[in-house]
C-alpha cells in the first residue's frame, strides 16, 4: 500500500513538472510575442524576470532528466523567489504612475502577471516538496 | 551589472540547458553534469539578486 502511494506521488510530481514546463514555455512565448509582434521592448528588469523563468524551466527539465529530486525543487523555489523580488521591485517602481510600464494584458501589466506566476511557482513547489516521496 | 550583461545570463542558461540535454560523461573528473548545472543555476540566482538596481524606465531597444 505504501509503495503504491509513493509511486502515485512520484507520478503526480512528474505530471506536475510537465504541466509547469508547458506553462513556462507559454509564458516565455507570450513575452516574445509581445516583444516581436506588439513591439513592446523589454526593460532590464523584464529580462531578469525571463531569466528567472528560464531557471525554473531548466530545474524542471532536470527533474525529468535526472529523476525527481529535492534539490531540483529547491532551485525552483530559489529562482521563483528571485523572480518575485525583481517583479516586486518593478511593481513598486511604477506604483505611483497611472499608466504603469507597457500595455496591460487582461487588465494587469506584465510584471504584475510575472509576480502572480512566480507566487504560483513558489506555492506549487512547496506543495510538491510536501508530498515528495521519501526513499530510504 | 550593466544592461548588456543581462545577455551573458541567457548564454550561461543555454550552456546549462545543453549540459542537461546532452549529459556529457564528465564523471571521470569527479563531478557530474547535474552538479555543474545546479551550480550554474545557483550562480544565476545570485546574478539576478545582484542586478536588482536595474531601472525599468528605459527599454533596452532590442529590435529584431
Amino acid at each position: 500500500m505504501k509503495k503504491r502511494l509513493l509511486a502515485f506521488f512520484e507520478t503526480v510530481e512528474l505530471v506536475d513538472t510537465i504541466i509547469a514546463l508547458v506553462g513556462i514555455g507559454f509564458i516565455l512565448l507570450s513575452a516574445l510575442y509581445e516583444q516581436i509582434f506588439q513591439h513592446e521592448q523589454p526593460c532590464p528588469l523584464c529580462l531578469l524576470q525571463r531569466a528567472a523563468f528560464i531557471n525554473i524551466g531548466i530545474a524542471l527539465i532536470m527533474n525529468l532528466r535526472y529523476r525527481n529530486k529535492v534539490a531540483h525543487w529547491a532551485i525552483v523555489v530559489l529562482s521563483a523567489f528571485m523572480g518575485m523580488i525583481v517583479s516586486i521591485r518593478q511593481i513598486l517602481l511604477h506604483i505611483t504612475s497611472i499608466e504603469g510600464y507597457g500595455n496591460p494584458v487582461f487588465g494587469l501589466h506584465l510584471y504584475t502577471w510575472c509576480f502572480l506566476f512566480f507566487s504560483i511557482a513558489l506555492v506549487g513547489s512547496a506543495i510538491m516538496l510536501l508530498i515528495y516521496p521519501e526513499r530510504s | 551589472m550593466t544592461d548588456w550583461m543581462v545577455w551573458p545570463i541567457f548564454i550561461t542558461q543555454l550552456v546549462a540547458l545543453i549540459l542537461v540535454v546532452v549529459n556529457p560523461p564528465l564523471k571521470r573528473w569527479g563531478i557530474s553534469p547535474r552538479i555543474i548545472v545546479m551550480g550554474i543555476l545557483l550562480a544565476i540566482c545570485v546574478a539576478i539578486a545582484a542586478s536588482l538596481y536595474h531601472d525599468s524606465t528605459d527599454a533596452l531597444n532590442l529590435y529584431f
